[in-house]
């Protein structure tokens, strides 16, 4: 029921912030995220949603989405109570047959017509601000944790105003102010998130996003010209004519697989170092999250889990995913200063399920919550 | 859950009553009750440790489908909520009550059911794969009207002028002599707005754009030996407008990309890069069958018009020997936009 793996603190562990020891210590508690799905139990569940899918031309897709999704809310807890997912299928599966239409119509438009390929793309880039806030009403008001649902405050007009100094910020530096574009959305996105009355802070500085993209960059450049070097070499070789088809065969495949993990590695290192910093960065409250994953851990688990995926043609993707989100809740944790306590907050926004359909379609992952 | 074991039956109920733990959630705060709940035919009883007792009736108690073994949620009036981990008790209560939520449940866990499933999905996948979307995007392409589908792809030939080509420096009565031995070709076809037109670039290559125009560089032209080669590969681009090729690579790529998104759409991440490996293939392989319809298309005029099939041969021998093509490994051949040269070159050479 509590599968913990190694790496994870003990409950005890004492904490040196300053705000909580002012506190009565008999009150300061750790609460350990917790995972208890199965590869095989998910397994059975996602075959049957791509079945069902498929039978019923994608209609099923959204009840789907909804069970997948639920399968790791609740079966994660936290304090002993689990997340669940509320979100109404019918309405994700209007969002998805609008958002579907748009995509076939821009996948259509990209070999029939350049003008329409660009007016399309432009409003897709011109909207991007506004299926952010959509994407996240929707995704928080139908996340609840103890009978409270979360809740997503940004509006529109800021949304609009931080992508557009998170976008200047990239463009104007030519790349340099990426990692402060980054920032700048994570803490639009995470400041406005509550649970019920109980408001998200945000507390990840500039500097630690920097820190993240600078050392990852130490670590990557090496590997991109060994990248590089064996494409150029085997480039070379290919073009005098003196190597054998087998040869070039390997070294090709080679370069690709070379290419391949690369990124993966790259992947891995960031998005462990990303996620500490951003969710070490959250405070509700008194209470505060903790993530330590460890980047090497990641990186064999991406690594693990696309060699699995790709062997089995798909099939073992369940149990991918089960392993990743048990790394993840395995290294989350909250320390609470007294019961993690919510009120309910009442005067909730609706949102969109066309923001949430389009996040899923352009597979952007927002990471919110559990 | 440690703070909801399954209680003993107490002294004042009878067998055919249902009871479990939960917790309650009141809907105002996040606040957790322990609580004993009792099932008495249509009615829920509620205990509290520091509370007096609720009572529900069954229409008032909306019950979350069961889902593997996660916890199960009993929805009350008010926003209030019962939580508990007693899945085969929940069950029961849902059976007493004739509610279906355990219908999904019964096919989620089954192993029948997910071999079965397997099965069906790769049955469909391949054969909409082999038959399904390539048989679709014909019927499409050839319902679209004449109009619209010679409109499609107007703007390449500007952008292929930018980033491709030159103007071409083969001489007036060549060009000529050519234009018209392609609107001798064209004329057979009079439905099609065939159109042909020179351009120099950096290899022996000829195009056929959607609209009816067909670009032969000067390079192919210098390459043949005889007209009849080039009026072969001619055959070949003519078989491609015909055919509608571009627009049926339009729908059928627009098609693979739909079916792998249903796929693999939730899981897209966990697949990464190699997720985008089967759209290649696919796409390739559509191609591939593409050039194959053209080839065919190719052979079938050059026996009519009394042509040799063998410059068809010929020139994609020499062609091939230009690029180089022969030394690509087969491995790399899954992947090819076009078919093997020699299967091709061989259905040109077969003496008929």
């Amino acid at each position: 029921m509590n599968p913990l793996p190694r790496g994870s603190s003990s409950p005890d562990d004492a904490t040196e912030d300053p705000l909580e020891t002012e506190l009565d210590p008999s009150k300061r508690v750790v609460h350990q995220f917790e995972f208890s799905g199965t590869a095989d139990a998910y397994f059975q569940i996602w075959i049957v949603n791509m079945m069902l899918s498929v039978v019923t031309l994608g209609i099923y897709s959204a009840w789907a989405k909804v069970r997948t999704k639920n399968y790791f809310y609740r079966h994660t807890r936290l304090d002993g109570s689990a997340f669940e997912y509320l979100a109404d299928p019918i309405k994700i599966l209007k969002g998805r047959l609008l958002v579907g239409g748009f995509f076939i119509a821009w996948v259509v438009a990209e070999r029939f017509s350049t003008g329409w390929y660009v007016g399309l793309s432009l409003v897709f880039v011109l909207m991007t601000p506004a299926i952010l806030v959509l994407a996240m009403r929707f995704n928080t008001k139908n996340s609840v944790y103890r009978n409270v649902r979360f809740v997503f405050h940004g509006t529109m007009k800021a949304s609009y105003v931080a992508n557009v100094i998170a976008m200047f910020a990239s463009l104007l530096t030519l790349g340099l102010g990426g990692p402060f574009a980054q920032w700048k959305i994570a803490d639009f996105v995470i400041a406005n998130v509550a649970h019920g009355t109980n408001r998200f802070e945000f507390r990840a500085s500039i500097a630690q996003f920097y820190k993240v993209f600078a050392t990852s960059l130490l670590c990557f450049i090496p590997l991109a010209f060994l990248s590089a070097a064996i494409g150029i070499a085997l480039w070379s070789d290919m073009s005098e004519g003196s190597s054998t088809t087998v040869l070039i065969v390997v070294g090709v495949f080679g370069w690709f697989a070379m290419f391949y993990i690369s990124t993966i590695v790259a992947a891995g290192y960031i998005n462990a170092k990303l996620a500490n910093v951003i969710l070490n960065g959250i405070s509700f409250g008194a209470h505060r999250l903790e993530s330590d994953q460890k980047p090497a851990e990641l990186i064999w688990l991406y690594l693990s889990n696309a060699v699995c995926v790709a062997v089995s043609s798909g099939l073992l993707l369940p149990w991918a995913m089960v392993r990743l989100h048990r790394y993840r809740t395995s290294h989350l944790r909250v320390h609470a200063v007294g019961d993690l306590l919510s009120e309910t907050d009442s005067s909730a926004q609706g949102g969109g399920v066309v923001g949430d359909a389009a996040v899923d379609l352009g597979g952007l992952d927002l990471g919110l919550g559990a | 859950m440690e703070q909801t074991p399954e209680k003993d039956f107490r002294a004042d109920t009878t067998p055919s009553d249902i009871q479990f733990g939960a917790v309650y959630f009141d809907g105002r705060s996040s606040a957790k009750h322990l609580v004993e709940v009792t099932v008495r035919g249509g009615r829920l009883e509620i205990t509290f440790q520091d509370r007096p007792t609720l009572h529900f009736s069954s229409d008032e108690v909306r019950i979350t489908s069961r889902l593997g073994n996660t916890p199960r949620s009993l929805r009350l009036p008010e926003n209030a909520l019962l939580e508990t981990d007693l899945n085969d008790a929940v069950d029961r209560l849902e059976e007493a009550w004739h509610r279906p939520g355990i219908r999904i449940h019964r096919l989620e866990s089954s192993w029948k059911t997910a071999v079965f499933s397997i099965l069906l999905l790769a049955t469909i996948f391949v054969s909409a794969f082999v038959w399904g979307i390539p048989l679709a995007a014909k019927h499409v392409a050839y319902r679209i009207p004449d109009n619209i589908a010679y409109q499609v792809g107007s703007g390449t030939l500007d952008t292929l002028d930018e980033i491709l080509f030159e103007p071409s420096t083969l001489i007036r009565p060549r060009k000529d002599e050519l234009t018209r031995g392609f609107a001798n070709m064209a004329s057979k076809y009079p439905r099609l707005p065939l159109n042909l037109i020179f351009r120099k670039a950096d290899m022996a290559n000829a195009f056929a754009l959607p609209n009816g125009t067909v670009v032969v560089t000067d390079e192919l032209v210098q390459l043949a030996k005889r007209d009849e080669e080039i009026y072969a590969v001619l055959a070949h681009e003519i078989g491609h407008i015909e055919h509608r090729h571009t627009v049926r690579m339009a729908l059928e790529s627009s098609a693979i990309g739909v079916l792998l998104m249903v796929f693999f759409g939730d899981a897209s991440q966990a697949a990464g890069l190699l997720g985008a490996l089967p759209a290649i293939y696919a796409n390739a392989t559509f191609s591939r069958d593409h050039e194959t319809e053209a080839d065919t298309f190719a052979l079938a005029y050059m026996t009519k018009s009394g042509l040799d099939p063998a410059a068809f041969a010929d020139i994609l021998e020499r062609l091939t020997e230009d690029q180089s093509e022969a030394t690509s490994p087969d491995a790399l051949r899954y992947l090819s936009s076009h078919p093997a040269t020699h299967q091709r070159i061989a259905r040109f050479r077969k003496p008929r």
